[in-house]
Parts: structure tokens; C-alpha cells; sequence
């Protein structure tokens, strides 16, 4: 197990390719080689997951309120 | 029209900006553009069932952006209205969801970003500058563990989200909240995909030092953790 990357830089977004799900066959596999490996691409690799599962899961999504809803809805219809 | 490539052909590229809802200014699409010959029947049904379904995820991004409630309102109800009045533009079965989103985005630069409650906490081309440099490009990675940022709650998360410059801020919205390709990102934001690229990256370390500060200061630094 490597405890340095030496292109940790390019390895990161590399990472961010795979964790975006815009990752190439190529890059995949050269990233599951490297998390096998590579302490520093491990963790920067459960990094980057978590802040993306952050902003998807923990932060409150905002819906839009009702009335604005039935604004839009009555505005279109005085359109034509 | 032979610059739209064959994906997304809805949601159009910088080449044919005169012909977007996103002025304001052109209220006639020009006769090049893919016209639509919707009865008012069919703009009614269009409006309902391929833009309504978005409304939440609109006002979510709306609100991300201005990070006000009734700067929100307002700009969803243009953008929805906006989208009415060019619903021709649109062609039924392509993507919606990233058509709305671009007229939204070009609503916000063109009409809010200067009267944004907002104040502007960051120069947004001293951080493109510093994050240009060479040193951005190739070294720069932050020294954060995932164990320390894991029991940060959503208000924390976005304090942290609204603290960048609103560029920045709009990309990891588009992709890590919306979920929208690079590609899509591309077309909603005008910028090549490489451009999309890079401002992630550059975005997420920003937003990492953010989360970095509130972790220390919140005791979760590696210490503790281990």
C-alpha cells in the first residue's frame, strides 16, 4: 500500500470523473487499480463521496410554495 | 443550425443566442428556429406536463442562487412565464428539465445577480485568478478526511455552499444537487465541457476548505477521529 501519491492532483479529478458517473472504461479501471493501492487515492476518493452525498442528501430542498404555483398557473392562462 | 449538435438540440448552444427566451428583448424567434406550431390547447398541455413537474427543483436552484425567498419567487415566476411565451422553442420529448434551467440561469445573470441581497463576499476574478494559476491546476488538493466532514448537518453544508462565488456555486448545484451531466451543464451554462470540468474541480476545493473551517472549529479534526 502506497502511503504517497506522486500525482495525487491528477488522481483527484480522476476521482471526481468516476464519482460525477462521467468516468471512461479506461479511467475506471485505472482508478479500482489504484484503490487497491493507493492509500492518499483511497481516502481522497471516500472524500469526495461524502461531500457529494452532503449536498445531495443533508441539505434541505426547498419546494415551491403553493401559491406561486397557482400564480404562474392563472398568469399563463390571462396570456392568449 | 448545423452548429446544435444532435443531443439536446432544445436546449441551444452560444452560436444562436438571439433566439432564446432568455433576453428578454427578442419576443419573435427568428424564422430559422425550430419553430413549433403548437394550438393553444397543446401550450397549455406542453406547460403542464413538461414544465410544471420541475417546479420544485426550479424554485430549489432559484433559491440556491439568490439565497432569498422572494428574489425565489420572483424568478421562477419569470422564468416559468419567459418559458411560456417562447414555448415554441421548445421541442415536446426533449429535455425540459435543462431548457428550464438555462432560461432560469440566464434570468438570474441578466436580472438579479445586480440587485442580489447577496452581498458579494468574494471577488470572483481574484478566485478564478488564484485558481488558475499553475499551482491550482497541478498541486492543489485539501488536506480534509471524509470522517470529518460526515456528521456535518445540511446547514452547515450549505452556509458553507453559499460562501462561494455564485460560478462556483452554480456548478456543484447543477451537478451534485440536480444531478445534470457535464454535458448538460455545458449547454445550460454556455461554457465548453472542459470549462465545466475545471470549475467543478476548482469549486469543490473551495468548497472543501469551507468545510475544512467549520470541521475544525467544530472539534471534528483528524485527531478526534482516530
Amino acid at each position: 500500500m502506497k502511503d504517497h501519491c506522486s500525482h495525487q492532483a491528477d488522481c483527484l479529478k480522476m476521482i471526481q470523473l468516476i464519482v460525477d458517473g462521467e468516468a471512461t472504461e479506461q479511467q475506471l479501471a485505472k482508478l479500482k487499480a489504484n484503490l487497491e493501492s493507493c492509500k492518499p487515492c483511497i481516502e481522497m476518493y471516500q472524500l469526495e463521496k461524502e461531500v457529494k452525498e452532503l449536498l445531495a442528501k443533508r441539505m434541505e430542498k426547498k419546494c415551491c410554495p403553493e401559491q406561486l404555483v397557482a400564480t404562474i398557473k392563472s398568469r399563463i392562462l390571462s396570456f392568449s | 443550425m448545423a452548429t446544435i449538435p444532435e443531443v439536446m438540440s432544445d436546449t441551444p448552444t452560444r452560436d444562436d443566442d438571439q433566439l432564446l427566451p432568455d433576453g428578454g428583448s427578442n419576443e419573435q424567434p427568428s424564422a430559422d428556429a425550430p419553430a413549433r406550431r403548437y394550438t393553444e390547447e397543446q401550450k397549455y398541455q406542453v406547460f403542464n406536463k413538461e414544465f410544471m413537474p420541475h417546479i420544485d427543483s426550479m424554485y430549489n436552484f432559484a433559491f440556491r442562487l439568490t439565497t432569498d425567498e422572494d428574489d425565489a419567487n420572483d424568478l421562477v415566476q419569470d422564468t416559468y412565464l419567459k418559458a411560456f411565451r417562447f414555448i415554441s422553442s421548445f421541442e415536446q420529448g426533449t429535455n425540459a428539465k435543462a431548457w428550464l434551467f438555462r432560461i432560469l440561469k440566464n434570468s438570474f445573470i441578466n436580472d438579479y445577480r445586480k440587485k442580489s441581497k447577496e452581498p458579494a463576499k468574494v471577488d470572483y476574478q481574484d478566485v478564478e485568478t488564484t485558481y488558475n494559476s499553475e499551482d491550482a491546476e497541478t498541486e492543489h488538493t485539501v488536506d480534509l478526511r471524509a470522517e470529518s466532514v460526515s456528521d456535518l448537518i445540511g446547514d452547515e453544508v450549505a452556509t458553507a455552499l453559499n460562501s462561494l462565488p455564485v460560478d462556483f456555486r452554480t456548478v456543484i448545484i447543477l451537478c451534485d444537487i440536480e444531478g445534470f451531466t457535464y454535458e448538460e451543464m455545458a449547454k445550460i451554462l454556455d461554457i465548453p465541457i472542459g470549462t465545466v470540468r475545471s470549475r467543478l474541480h476548482r469549486a469543490r476545493n473551495l468548497l472543501k476548505e469551507k468545510l475544512r473551517d467549520y470541521a475544525s472549529s467544530m472539534g471534528y479534526n483528524e485527531e478526534n477521529e482516530e
